[in-house]
C-alpha cells in the first residue's frame, strides 16, 4: 500500500513538471526539397560621390526612377522629413524637398514612403493614415484606414511598417496589409486572419480579405519569432495578378493569386539560413532588440527590370556584441547575401556581400547599372556616396 | 509607570512605522553593468548613489513622448533626478516642455541614441534608481497608461 502511494506521488510529481520549451525549432514549409548552393560573385561597377555640405544624408530608403530620360535617385530620411533627388549619371544633387511641407502632413510621423510614379507617391503614417502626394509633396488625396477598416474577429488593423512596403496598387484597387495592433508577442489570432485587404479607392470600401500566413507561424503556442508579421511582397513581373511574398523565416516564397486567393510555394532557400531562434511570448524589449540584432532573416524581395531577375535579400545571423567594444552590434549592419531567381522564380544562385559595414542590407535599390547601395559616411558628412554592384550570372 | 508604559508603546509604534517606511521592495534590474558602462562611456560620468535616471527616447511613438514630456515638465526641481534624452525630437511641438525641463532638471543628452548600443532593457521610457554602489536597486518601465505610476516612483526617491 505504501509503495502504491509513493508511486502515485511520483507520477503526480512528474506530470506536474512543466515541459521545458524548446529554444530552437527548425521550420520549413516541408513541401519540397531545397536546391543546392550555387555561389555567385559580384563586382563593384562604380562608386558615385556627390559633394554637398547642405545635405544631411543618412537615408532610410533609396529608390531609382526616371524623369525626362534622366535616371534619378530618390533618397529619403523620414526622421528629418527630407527627400534628396540626385542625377545618377551626372552624379549631381538636383534638389531637396521637405516631405511634410503640406499642412496636412504637419506633425504626422511618417513611417513609409512608396513611389508609384514620378508624380504619385504614397506616404504612410500611424493610425493607418495614407497620403497621396505629387512631385512637389502636395497632398492630392488622403485616407484614414484606422477608421475605414475596423479590427474585428476576421481582420486585424492596418498600420505602416518600417523597412517594408505596406501597400500596392492593382488597377483601381489598393492592396494593403494588416498589422497586429498592440500585443505583437501574444496575438496568435493575428496569424490566423488574412494578412491583407483589397480596398476600392473610389467607393472607399473593403472589397475582400485575402492571404493567409503559413501555418508554421502558429505552431508554437509558447514561443514566437520576433517581427514575424513583417514580410516583403512584390507583384510578379510576368503576371500582374500574382503576388510574391517573402516571409522572414520561410525558405520558400509564397505565390498568391490575387484573383482566386490561391496560395502556392516555390523554394528559395539561402545557404546561410537554417534555424530560426524563437523567444518566449511575453513582453521583453531587450530580448526583442537582441533578436533583431542577432537573428538572420529573409529581408526584402526586389525585381530587377533591367536583368529580368528577382533578388531575395538575406540577412545572416551575427553575434550580439562586438567583441572589441563589448557594445551591441547594429541590427542594420549584418553580414548579408542576395539570392537571385530568374523571371520564372527558378533559383540561380546566391552572392555574398563582404563589406556589410559600408552599406546596409536594409537599403538597396536597382538602377540600370545594377544594385545600388547608399554608403555610411559617418566620417565625412560633406559627401553622399553610392556604390553600384553587379551580381555575375 | 503608566507614563513609562505609554512611552514604550509609542516608541515601539514609532519603530514599526520607521521600519515600514524604510522597507522598499527591491526590483531586480538585469542590466546594471551595461548601464554603468553607458554612463561612463557615453556621458563620461559615474553613477551616483541615491540617484534617479529617466531615459526617454525623443524619436519613440508620439503619444509616449507627449505623455512623458508633459509629466516631466510639470515636476518641480528634483536634485537627484537625471533625465537622459535620447535622439533629437522630430517635431517642434514639444519645444515648450523641453525648454521647461532643461531649465528645471539635470539633463544628459544622447543625440545619437548610443543607449541602444548597450543592453539597458529599453523599449518604453525607463526610470532607474541607484541606492548603492554598483547596483541599480529599482526600476520602472513606463507605460503610457501608467504615467501616474512613474510620477509616484520618482516622488518615492526624489530629493528636492
Amino acid at each position: 500500500m505504501k509503495r502504491f502511494f509513493i508511486l502515485i506521488f511520483a507520477i503526480s510529481c512528474v506530470s506536474c513538471q512543466k515541459e521545458i520549451p524548446k529554444t530552437e525549432v527548425y521550420l520549413t514549409n516541408n513541401s519540397e526539397e531545397f536546391n543546392g548552393y550555387t555561389p555567385l560573385s559580384n563586382v563593384l561597377v562604380r562608386t558615385i560621390t556627390i559633394p554637398n555640405d547642405t545635405i544631411i544624408g543618412q537615408y532610410g530608403k533609396i529608390e531609382v526612377g526616371f524623369e525626362s530620360n534622366k535616371e534619378i535617385i530618390y533618397a529619403t530620411n523620414l526622421m528629418s522629413n527630407i527627400m534628396d533627388n540626385f542625377d545618377l549619371n551626372e552624379a549631381t544633387h538636383l534638389k531637396t524637398t521637405m516631405i511634410n511641407s503640406d499642412p496636412a502632413l504637419l506633425n504626422v510621423p511618417l513611417s513609409e514612403i512608396i513611389w508609384i510614379s514620378e508624380d504619385s507617391i504614397f506616404l504612410f503614417g500611424p493610425g493607418g493614415r495614407i497620403f497621396l502626394v505629387d512631385n512637389a509633396m502636395k497632398v492630392t488625396n488622403q485616407w484614414n484606414f484606422s477608421r475605414a477598416v475596423k479590427s474585428n474577429k476576421e481582420l486585424s488593423g492596418i498600420d505602416p511598417l518600417n523597412n517594408t512596403e505596406s501597400l500596392f496598387l492593382n488597377g483601381k484597387s489598393l492592396f494593403i496589409r494588416s498589422y497586429p495592433a498592440y500585443n505583437w508577442d501574444n496575438d496568435m489570432e493575428f496569424y490566423e486572419k488574412p494578412f491583407m485587404v483589397e480596398y476600392d479607392l473610389e467607393k472607399n470600401e473593403v472589397l475582400r480579405q485575402l492571404g493567409y500566413f503559413p501555418k508554421f507561424m502558429t505552431d508554437n503556442k509558447d514561443e514566437y519569432f520576433f517581427n514575424d508579421y513583417k514580410f516583403s511582397w512584390l507583384k510578379s513581373n510576368s503576371d500582374k495578378n500574382k503576388l510574391l511574398v517573402s516571409f522572414r523565416r520561410s525558405h520558400h516564397l509564397m505565390v498568391l493569386d490575387l484573383e482566386t486567393g490561391n496560395q502556392s510555394f516555390v523554394p528559395a532557400k539561402s545557404n546561410f539560413l537554417d534555424r530560426f531562434n524563437l523567444m518566449p511570448r511575453n513582453y521583453d524589449p531587450q530580448s526583442a532588440t537582441n533578436a533583431l540584432i542577432a537573428n538572420g532573416v529573409y529581408h526584402r524581395l526586389i525585381f530587377d527590370q533591367y536583368r529580368d531577375v528577382y533578388y531575395r535579400i538575406v540577412a545572416h545571423d551575427q553575434s550580439l556584441r562586438n567583441p572589441k567594444t563589448n557594445r551591441l552590434n547594429s541590427a542594420a549592419h549584418k553580414p548579408f547575401s542576395i539570392i537571385v531567381l530568374d523571371k520564372d522564380l527558378t533559383y540561380l544562385g546566391e552572392s555574398i556581400f563582404e563589406d556589410y559595414n559600408r552599406f546596409s542590407y536594409l537599403n538597396i535599390s536597382v538602377c540600370s547599372e545594377g544594385l545600388i547601395f547608399v554608403i555610411n559616411n559617418d566620417n565625412n558628412e560633406s559627401v553622399v556616396t553610392f556604390d553600384i554592384f553587379n551580381i555575375i550570372l | 509607570m503608566l507614563i513609562f508604559n505609554r512611552f514604550r508603546v509609542l516608541a515601539f509604534l514609532l519603530l514599526v512605522m520607521l521600519s515600514c517606511s524604510e522597507k522598499v521592495e527591491k526590483n531586480e534590474y538585469r542590466y546594471s553593468e551595461d548601464f554603468f558602462s553607458y554612463l561612463n562611456e557615453v556621458h563620461g560620468i559615474k553613477y551616483e548613489e541615491n540617484s534617479l535616471y529617466y531615459l526617454l527616447d525623443l524619436q519613440s511613438c508620439d503619444p509616449c513622448i507627449d505623455t512623458n514630456l508633459k509629466m516631466l515638465s510639470e515636476l518641480d526641481r528634483i536634485s537627484n533626478l537625471n533625465i537622459i534624452l535620447l535622439a533629437k525630437p522630430r517635431f517642434a511641438k514639444w519645444d515648450n516642455e523641453l525648454k521647461k525641463i532643461f531649465e528645471t532638471q539635470n539633463i544628459l543628452e544622447d543625440v545619437n541614441g548610443e543607449a541602444y548600443l548597450f543592453e539597458l532593457g529599453l523599449g518604453k521610457p525607463l526610470i532607474l534608481y541607484s541606492i548603492k554602489e554598483g547596483e541599480v536597486f529599482n526600476y520602472l518601465s513606463v507605460s503610457d497608461f501608467e504615467i501616474e505610476k512613474a510620477k509616484h516612483f520618482i516622488s518615492n526617491y526624489a530629493k528636492y
